[in-house]
């Protein structure tokens, strides 16, 4: 082979390795572009509980470039050594080196701000260039949008308006910006938001951040699914009896009542993990594992999800709020009693949705979805339920009724899958009893998966938006949400009640029952 | 964690206690999912090869008087049937130096491991121990709910049922079985409320330890009538006599009672002092319940059977304590005294057993119900 012929069939290295080509073939290989990592929203929870811990995990994994550099935006007076002091993760392991964290607290970097101020941005913008000067960065950005949904839009504006957006196809620096969830309230909302990001910014720049899909056991679904000979061609309608997804929170509102007072279950949980789980799950196989094809995959889902009708919601869903009880041995209030929340507040904290996709592959396989608060415990979990046998073979032996097959995505917590299956018990008689295949992270592979966040902001840094949710995903998503919500709206539905620590309303039950059907415990 | 070296030789039964942090902290299920998790990282490479293992969740309320006789009886279940065990002691232990006597809920997360048969590593089952002052009692069914692992079938051993904080029924409703002992109950009545539950339940979902000890005593009555001899009597028996040791009539007894009744198709009419009396095709029958002043141990010591002509038959069936074999002595149609072996469980056996069973039981279905009458009737005769 001639050298030149080498060189057009080797893989595109990716960026790092082209700067430092002794990093290939090395197990940091991911390492990522130096870049200026910008959070609006600095001073809030979700910078403190997960965005610096999980950017602190990447520099310890040396998986951020060691000229990355991380600043913090938001109202709040507050010095560079102070938000550093205030960054240092409170469940800090107190066995990791102290020059591990000095030498990442000081990539940390603050600036005051107001959302609104156009002067604002454009001092901002001044000191992310001192700081590429200062670090050598090449002018990469990153813009995490961490705020309240409602400065979205004074953010993207405020960018677009000093010039700190480079177009998608710059060949010397790149901007991202990463967009947390709630993306809009609902269909209109939403695509008025995507029409103000694309003002500034290509879709390719765009990173709609759905923290479900970083998880490690949601990424497994894909690879259980694709990288194995035995479960796919089980995997359609013809063995598949139905399918339940369950996002269970023990926790209320947690402080967040002004929001999800507004949202609800349906908004806050559906129009995102839930159907992110439910495309996963119903996709076809990509052509390829690139972000496109991936998502043109789930898109196609989302398309062929049956919209439900006005008059099919009451049947078809359920929805209730809380009323006081106990959660994991502590007493706590029904909703309308929680802080913040109007006492005659109609916003659901539970909800329960049978869909259908109507494609080749799943026609007439229900899907049913849950999601609540203050239930029994934290769960989410995938369970997959085949049909029984076609000919019940040990009937005469006495063994009618044997249990259905079920294969059993835990993705969180107790990560891991099972699958159970009936077997002889020993003895003469024949008994045929339900056991379990089980296969368990910790366990298996001696380590907890890494969080969330960690593999999504490695994968915004590596510009691979695979893990991503693509403008039509979202705007579909809303779609079957809106239809739901109008419903409610319009009456029904009624708002059913049910004890804190339980798994939900009799009426979710019922919704199964009705069909033969049972939900299956967390 | 601390651990010690596994036992040395033996046959693996004796349990190697893992423990997780020392003593018990305010309950907080994420932390205690945390604190199994960081146990089994730091478990596994030192211990070569360890299995972490769980085929059902088991809950068992404990108090003062439970809590030392069942902890053999919990390591022997962990050992067959590797559980993730749930202790709900109340009040047994002091709480640990530096925790606030103001939290009403404590828990410990352990986990109990015993040699593999044949070596080659320790099976583990979790143990979560919940420890409630009375305040705390409401809480604690949704502390267990919080820790159940999702997808194994949740059994409830419920062994003092009496003294159980009435919010802890709420135990019931989330166990796929409910496993009592109504051998434990002070009195027929109470007896009765576990007979009862299994009428509502259903042996599937609700089992009685006491039947299972049945189990020979229901063989060797059966065997008497595969007899030549005695095979024509079944149908014409007309007087059943249960002999007992101490104070009352065990559960034992009316169990055994009421399966014959229902077997036989026997219909409870009334109570005449100590015999119960029946409608039975085409004639009358009786149960009777005789105590045996010699006998402390309250136990079903003896039953005797008999039938009129045609087919005479007196036969007496006794058994003592733990003994592996029985007395078979038949008077009547001819004297001869035989000796069978009776099978015996220890409490551990009969439990693992009923763990073990997952089809219906029709017979318990049946008998249960009729004890449950029998003892309306007046439960000391």
């Amino acid at each position: 082979m001639t050298p030149d012929a080498a060189a057009a069939t080797a893989p595109p290295r990716e960026a790092a390795t082209s700067e430092n080509p002794l990093r290939e073939g090395s197990v940091t290989l991911r390492a990522a572009d130096p870049c200026t990592i910008v959070v609006f929203g600095a001073s809030g929870d979700l910078t403190r509980r997960k965005l610096l811990p999980a950017l602190f995990q990447l520099s310890r994994e040396k998986l951020l470039h060691p000229k990355s550099a991380i600043v913090g935006f938001a109202r709040r007076p507050l010095s560079d050594q102070e938000f550093r002091d205030a960054s240092h993760p409170p469940d800090h392991d107190p066995a990791t080196p102290k020059h591990e964290w000095q030498r990442f607290a000081a990539s940390l970097y603050y600036r005051q701000g107001s959302f609104e101020r156009v002067e604002d941005y454009a001092a901002l913008r001044a000191f992310l260039e001192e700081l590429d000067r200062e670090r050598g960065t090449p002018g990469n950005r990153i813009f995490y949008l961490a705020t309240p949904p409602d400065a979205y839009p004074l953010i993207l504006e405020g960018l677009r308006a000093a010039g700190m957006v480079t177009p998608a196809d710059d060949p010397l620096r790149w901007t991202r910006v990463i967009i947390e969830k709630p993306f809009g309230h609902d269909l209109a909302s939403a695509r008025a938001l995507n029409a103000q990001v694309h003002a500034s910014f290509d879709e390719r720049q765009v990173f709609r951040i759905d923290h479900y899909l970083g998880k490690e056991t949601v990424q497994n679904i894909l690879v259980l699914r694709l990288g194995n000979g035995i479960f796919e061609p089980l995997w359609n309608n013809r063995y598949v009896d139905h399918v339940q997804i369950s996002v269970a929170e023990a926790v209320g509102v947690e402080g967040r009542a002004n929001y999800f007072e507004r949202s609800g279950v349906l908004r806050d949980m559906l129009q995102n993990h839930m159907l992110q789980l439910l495309t996963l799950t119903a996709m076809e196989p990509p052509a390829r594992f690139e972000a496109d094809a991936v998502r043109d995959e789930k898109v196609k889902v989302l398309r062929a999800l049956a919209p439900l009708r006005p008059d099919q919601v009451s049947e078809r869903t359920v929805r209730a709020q809380y009323a006081a009880g106990a959660v994991a041995g502590g007493a706590v209030p029904g909703y309308r009693e929680e802080p913040g929340v109007n006492p005659r507040s109609a916003t659901e904290t539970f909800l329960a949705a049978k869909f259908e996709v109507d494609n080749w592959r799943w026609a007439g396989v229900p899907f049913y979805l849950r999601s609540g608060k203050r239930l029994a415990k934290r769960a989410t979990e995938i369970t997959i339920v085949f049909r029984h046998p076609p000919y019940a073979l040990f009937r005469s032996a006495g063994c009618e009724a044997l249990e259905a097959n079920v294969l059993r995505l835990r993705i969180q917590p107790d990560e891991g899958i099972s699958l159970s299956f009936g077997s002889k018990s020993p003895g003469q008689s024949l008994h045929i009893d339900p056991v379990r295949m089980d296969f368990n992270y910790l366990t298996s592979f001696g380590a907890d998966p890494p969080e969330a966040y960690e593999r999504l902001l490695l994968d915004c840094n590596l510009g691979d938006s695979t893990l991503f949710a693509r403008r039509d995903e979202v705007e579909l998503a809303w779609e079957h949400v809106d239809a739901i919500a109008s419903a409610w709206e319009a009456g029904g539905p009624e708002m059913n009640s049910y004890a804190a620590g339980t798994w939900g309303p009799a009426e979710a039950d019922q919704m199964l029952e009705r069909d033969g059907r049972h939900w299956y415990r967390l | 964690m601390k651990g010690q070296a596994p036992p040395a030789g033996g046959n693996g039964a004796e349990p190697l206690l893992l423990l997780g942090k020392e003593g018990e902290r305010p309950f907080d299920a994420a932390a205690i999912e945390r604190e199994l998790r960081a146990m089994w990282k730091s478990a596994a490479p030192a211990k070569g090869a360890l299995y972490r293992a769980a085929l059902a969740n088991v809950i068992v309320p404990l108090d003062a008087t439970t809590h030392e006789p069942l902890d053999p009886v919990l390591s022997e279940l962990t050992r067959r049937h590797p559980s993730r065990l749930f202790r709900l002691e109340r009040e047994l232990a002091a709480p640990a130096k530096g925790v606030a006597t103001t939290a009403p809920l404590l828990a410990r997360a352990t986990a109990v491991c015993h040699m593999r048969p044949g070596g080659g590593g320790l099976v583990c089952s979790e143990q979560i121990v919940l420890i409630s002052t009375p305040t705390a009692e409401p809480l604690v069914p949704s502390a267990v709910a919080s820790l159940l692992v999702g997808d194994l079938p949740v059994i409830l051993l419920r062994l003092d049922g009496d003294r159980e904080p009435e919010s802890w029924g709420a135990l019931e409703a989330m166990a796929d079985v409910v496993l009592e002992d109504s051998a434990t109950r002070d009195d027929a009545a109470s007896m009765a409320t576990v007979w009862n539950r299994i009428a509502a339940r259903g042996s599937s979902r609700a089992r009685d330890i006491a039947w299972t000890r049945l189990a020979p005593w229901r063989e060797l009555l059966a065997e008497v009538f595969d007899q030549p001899a005695a095979s024509g009597a079944i149908s014409g028996l007309r007087d059943v006599v249960l002999h007992y040791g101490g104070a009352a009539p065990p559960a034992g007894a009316w169990l055994l009672a009421g399966w014959i009744a229902s077997r036989l198709g026997w219909v409870l009419r009334d109570r005449h002092d100590t015999r119960y009396r029946f409608d039975a095709p085409g004639r009358s029958v009786t149960i009777a319940f005789e105590r045996e002043p010699d006998l402390a141990d309250p136990l079903l010591a003896a039953v005797r059977l008999r039938s009129g002509k045609p087919h005479p038959l007196d036969v007496v069936v006794s058994h003592r304590g733990r003994a592996g074999s029985a007395t078979v002595e038949f008077v009547a149609p001819e004297s001869k005294l035989l000796e069978r072996r009776f099978a015996y469980r220890e409490f551990a056996a009969c439990l693992i057993g009923e763990i073990h069973r997952h089809e219906p039981n029709g017979a318990l279905d049946d008998a249960a119900p009729i004890a449950a009458a029998l003892t309306a009737l007046g439960s000391t005769p």
